[in-house]
């Protein structure tokens, strides 16, 4: 029998009995569920105006509170309400109360209560922008140009934008695809290695597998678990995907339309190579192990790596020309996370794309070789985790001749 | 034919095989006993490729083992376990399908064979929701599907209800009859003598007999005189010449005695009225006893 239907057998049948229990049809569809909860979720709550209360002393603050009450008109989801108070002592005593949030003293000081919060104080944003505009304001009357006229020239862009690349500099979405599928590359590594790895002992576990490795080789059997666990893997992934995607476009989050088809085909490549990679890496220590309950203190080296490499690649992306970056490139463990986002950042070559490709697939065959030499060398040692120089040294055992 | 020549095989510093040699022949049984750790599994995983001598061959018609001879070859491992949760005809089809039957004619098989061993009726049951003895017959099922032409068996009758067992048996000699070769491993003795042509006893890694069982038999130095007197004593044990065991029993005595002496010879030494007298050639138990004495 050659490799290939071996392992196509070993394949299909973790497809088919995995994919049709009751475990991963649950699983499946509460993750839906759960999808559109949080797209649909938002919606169904009403949309209240924030509101927003400013005390104000003193005549010279009137212009400005004046100000801010027309920025906040234009602020869809902002009441602003101004109260006037005689005496600084009465204003500063509603601020201690909490009866406003901010108070204008005249037309030169700001006083909040100076807590830490973790949002920001809107309503001192909003007087700090009135005043600003005010000064403005003030400046340019006397050169007979129109308020709007002094806004429009702030805000435009008198330079003419043009990139080398041909891509538009000042549209983020490549780099948004490429992190968004680093953050997602990363998420489901971390999720489904415990997959392939309890999968790995599973044969183990229920001792099916003396009769299996008479008949077919360890790795073509890791081979073929690999593939058909990373298989439903990625199915569930890719719907989980697929229907998030679907949502935000129907809810306007996204437009679906504006996805760069280069970069999000060069996510999807790196995707399917990053995970395979690690589910390989995760193969490797499910063989060393003989119980489930085993696999799990086994896999914190791989895990180790996926972190490590996630924040390695942070790290080459602030040069993404530099010497971190094009090492990163060709490292098998760090490549998946790297190329594609150098790839939408266009700071990488075809060749160097193409060299990584095959680098990443050559390691993951030398390490699924590696991990059914492990397993031949772990397989009859039942019970205590096999150190892994033992399990290369028993490897060894080949068929009598 | 299944030759096993000369196997040596060492964990550490215990000597699991020394110097193994059988054979095993198409549409013969052989019966492969010894005592706890002897080496029987360690040599029949040999077999399979599943430990590696450190010495000695196996081969098969002649020539060293490949990847599809292995294909063709049928093996229950004592360590038993399949897919709990995988149902019991895809699961036999599964098994089928690795040793290279295509998907209609392993199903076929599967559902045939667990027919055969008495589970049509839970053909789509997953394996977890069967009993412990049905397991075992899906298990032989899996090393049946594919009509292997040697069939290596680890202990199959452990763990067998009498009906259980009975199957096993039928089934046995029927693949035998058909002309595959095969082995198992057995404590059950009594069993082996009624199925197996040939015996090969295992010693501390050693093989200490083998052959064929009735030439074994008539070859043996000993012979089995079991007799019951009117009075029902035993003391006539004492009477009779190169008595070399004794094994008492609440109706009478059953002696071994050297295989020169005669049936004659001995009555007359008896000398009490006898109800029943038989004097045969050792058993099984008794060739296996002399030789891992």
């Amino acid at each position: 029998m050659s490799a290939w239907r071996a392992i196509g057998l070993v394949w299909w049948r973790e497809i088919v009995t995995r994919g049709t229990s009751k475990a991963f049809l649950i699983a499946s569809g509460l993750t839906l569920l759960l999808l559109t909860g949080v797209f649909i979720g938002p919606r169904l709550i009403p949309d209240e105006p924030e509101e927003l209360k400013v005390g104000h002393v003193g005549a010279a603050s009137e212009p400005i509170v004046a100000t801010a009450l027309v920025f906040a008109q234009f602020e869809d989801d902002v009441m602003l309400e101004a109260l006037a108070f005689d005496t600084l002592e009465a204003a500063e005593m509603a601020l201690e109360a909490g009866d406003i949030e901010a108070l204008l003293v005249d037309d030169r000081e700001l006083v909040t209560l100076g807590q830490g919060s973790f949002s920001n104080n809107r309503s001192a944003s909003i007087l700090q922008e009135a005043a600003a505009a005010n000064a403005i304001e003030e400046l340019v009357s006397d050169t007979g140009m129109a308020p709007e006229e002094v806004v429009g020239l702030l805000t435009s862009r008198p330079l003419e934008p043009r990139t080398l690349s041909g891509f538009d500099a000042d549209d983020p979405i490549r780099e948004i695809v490429a992190y968004a599928g680093l953050m997602l590359m990363y998420a489901a590594i971390l999720m489904y290695g415990t997959w392939t790895l309890s999968g790995v002992t599973e044969e183990k576990a229920n001792r099916v597998v003396e009769i299996l490795i008479s008949t077919v080789k360890p790795w073509h059997l890791l081979a073929g678990k690999v593939g058909g666990i990373g298989s439903l893997a990625l199915v569930q992934f890719g719907l989980t995907v697929a229907y998030g995607l679907f949502l935000a476009g129907a809810t306007g989050a996204v437009e679906i339309a504006d996805i760069p088809v280069d970069s999000a085909g060069m996510v999807l490549l790196w995707f399917v190579l990053g995970f395979t990679i690690y589910a390989v890496m995760f193969a490797v220590v499910g063989s060393l192990v003989s119980r489930t309950e085993d696999a799990q203190s086994a896999s914190t080296p791989v895990t180790i790596a996926a972190v490590a490499s996630f924040m390695v690649t942070f790290v080459a992306l602030n040069d993404p020309d530099g010497l971190t970056a094009q090492i990163a490139t060709f490292v098998p463990f760090t490549a998946p996370y790297v190329v594609p986002v150098r790839f939408s950042l266009d700071a990488i070559a075809w060749w160097e794309v193409a060299a990584s490709v095959v680098v990443t697939l050559v390691a993951s065959v030398l390490l699924i070789r590696l991990a059914g030499r492990i397993y031949r060398g772990a397989l009859l040692s039942y019970g205590a985790r096999l150190k892994l120089r033992d399990a290369w040294a028993s490897g060894t055992e080949r068929r009598p001749t | 034919m299944l030759e096993l020549r000369d196997l040596d095989k060492s964990y550490g510093r215990v000597q699991a095989l020394r110097s193994c040699s059988f054979d095993v022949h198409p549409g013969r049984m052989l019966g492969f006993v010894g005592p706890n750790g002897a080496g029987k599994t360690t040599t029949m995983r040999c077999v399979f490729g599943l430990v590696k001598p450190d010495a000695g061959t196996v081969r098969w018609q002649g020539k060293g083992i490949s990847s599809d001879d292995l294909l063709a070859f049928g093996y229950m491992p004592e360590q038993r376990g399949l897919y709990s949760k995988m149902r019991v005809a895809d699961q036999v089809a599964y098994f089928g399908r690795l040793h290279g039957l295509d998907k209609a004619t392993a199903r076929t098989a599967a559902s045939d064979w667990l027919t055969r061993l008495g589970l049509g009726e839970r053909l789509s049951d997953r394996l977890e929701a069967l009993s412990h003895g049905n397991q075992q017959r899906v298990q032989l099922a899996t090393a049946l599907v594919h009509d292997p032409v040697l069939l290596v068996l680890d202990e199959p009758f452990s763990g067998l209800d009498p009906l259980a067992a009975q199957t096993m048996s039928d089934v046995l000699r029927e693949r035998a009859a058909a002309g595959t070769a095969v082995v198992f491993s057995s404590h059950q003795l009594d069993l082996v003598e009624d199925l197996c042509e040939d015996v090969a006893v295992i010693d501390d890694g050693a093989i200490v007999l083998q052959g064929e069982l009735a030439a074994l038999k008539r070859a043996s130095a000993v012979r089995r005189l079991e007799v019951v007197t009117a009075g029902g004593e035993t003391d006539w044990v004492d009477r009779l010449p190169d008595v070399l065991d004794v094994e008492h029993r609440h109706t009478g005595a059953e002696v071994l005695v050297d295989a020169a002496r005669q049936p004659d010879e001995l009555l007359a030494a008896i000398g009490e009225p006898i109800v029943s007298f038989r004097f045969s050639p050792p058993s099984l138990a008794d060739l296996f006893r002399e030789a891992v004495r």
